[in-house]
């Protein structure tokens, strides 16, 4: 028996090829025009420069009375989605103190030499990081407090993206701004310890500058100047470009001497792994 | 089963891997810098390469979504369908067999993940479900409910 097939219906209803021609266009520009639709409404929603720096803007300004900052607070963001590009952001630009490089990760502890090298990724936003942070920071403090690793920290801001927020920006600017004054780590620290309970829910501009004061920061002002105009944004953005470059799509990621090390929470893992790779 | 029971069966299948498809391509194209990072994940691509498909990818799904429900040219909406489908899983296995722990980032999201937080078998089942059923409207394109029937 021949398997059922539709051959006799279709010629019974032969379609004519102009009908056919008239709808498919017409289905096309239907979905070419949703999918348009749909791109301007994405823009929309995932442009932080809209809305997100003008906030820093009016925030700081109020409450540290340098008003006279907000020129410059008003730095173009650099659009997220201007191009699939996203990926090439400015190639120069200025650079904090402490950091290899334009777009390259911060050194806490130069003077460390001959020792192996420990490498943080970490985005500010990132819970499972201050969860890190919490667990293994006193280690690690210890660690660079002697000199026993040389620690590199690359911070990440993918989750602004994520989150459609800017204060992963904003803390890492407010921490490479304290870096300038030495107070980098410190400045991160607290930042984390900090953390929001709720992801998303982010960083205002009162409690940054409450870090730069708990930490010590000694020319407030030049902080606040240099946090207002967001003077490491082209930094900071190229800086993630390095990190997702290098294959790192996740936060935290620890690495020792460029290995990638496994954590499962307990202090003595991270010691042991310095120890090793010592040897 | 009569033919034209099976073609209410294969209608409703098309109009169900349609939606999917939408959605899929829905909750990734309001945020194209996440979708193109969901790619990157993956290091299967180069780098500028993967930034392009993840802005490119959710339009795509949408439209042969589209197509898939309406039942317009559906023989072709089928099969750009499955070899869509077939990338996904191509994507998938090799995420798993470098030991990556990254979220596919089928429907938004993606990036990397804790390791035991990671689905491939759940992800791969689904993909190769819908490859199933993309590739029998490929056999069999005629289907209930479909604009092809009206001209």
């Amino acid at each position: 028996m021949p398997r059922p097939d539709a051959t006799d219906k279709l010629a019974a209803t032969a379609p004519s090829s102009t009908n056919r021609i008239l709808i498919g266009g017409l289905i096309a520009l239907v979905s070419v025009a949703v999918v348009v639709a749909l791109l301007f409404i994405g823009i929309g929603k995932s442009n932080p420069g809209s809305s997100g720096t003008p906030a820093i803007t009016a925030g700081s300004g109020a409450s540290a009375g340098t008003g006279g900052a907000a020129a410059t607070g008003g730095t173009a963001p650099t659009g997220a989605t201007s191009a699939p590009g996203t990926a090439n952001p400015a190639s120069n630009g200025a650079v904090p103190k402490g950091a290899l490089g334009f777009g390259q990760a911060m050194v806490v502890n130069p003077q460390a030499q001959g020792v192996p090298t420990l490498d943080v990724y970490e985005d500010p936003q990132c819970p499972a990081c201050a969860l890190f942070e919490g667990r293994y920071g006193p280690t690690v403090a210890q660690l660079v407090q002697n000199n026993q690793v040389k620690l590199v920290v690359h911070t990440m801001t993918f989750l602004d993206m994520m989150l459609r927020n800017d204060s992963s920006v904003r803390a890492a600017n407010g921490a490479f701004c304290a870096a300038d004054q030495g107070k980098f780590y410190p400045y991160m620290g607290a930042v984390y310890a900090a953390q929001p309970a709720k992801e998303g829910t982010g960083y205002t501009d009162d409690q940054l500058k409450q870090f730069a004061v708990s930490v010590g920061v000694a020319d407030l002002a030049t902080w606040q100047t240099c946090q207002q105009s967001l003077t490491y944004q082209a930094h900071i953005a190229a800086l993630e470009d390095t990190s997702e470059k290098s294959g790192v799509t996740g936060t935290p990621t620890i690495k020792i001497n460029g290995t990638v090390l496994k954590l499962t929470g307990n202090p003595a893992e991270l010691t042991a792994a310095v120890q090793a790779a010592k040897g | 089963m009569t033919e034209r029971r099976w073609e209410l069966v294969r209608g409703l299948v098309r109009i169900a891997l349609g939606l999917v498809l939408i959605v899929a391509g829905g909750l990734k194209i309001t945020n194209l810098p996440a979708s193109a990072f969901a790619v990157r994940a993956y290091q299967l691509l180069p780098y500028d390469l993967a930034g392009y498909v993840g802005y490119a990818l959710p339009a795509i799904e949408i439209i042969v979504g589209l197509l898939l429900v309406l039942g317009a040219f559906t023989r072709v909406a089928a099969a750009l369908s499955a070899l869509l489908i077939v990338a996904f899983i191509i994507g998938i296995v090799w995420a798993w067999a470098q030991g990556l722990s990254i979220d596919c980032g089928c429907f938004g999201g993606g990036g990397s993940i804790e390791p035991g937080r990671t689905a491939y078998p759940l992800e791969l089942g689904r993909d190769l479900l819908m490859l199933g059923a993309s590739l029998w409207l490929v056999r069999a394109p005629r289907s209930a409910f479909a604009l092809d029937d009206r001209f």
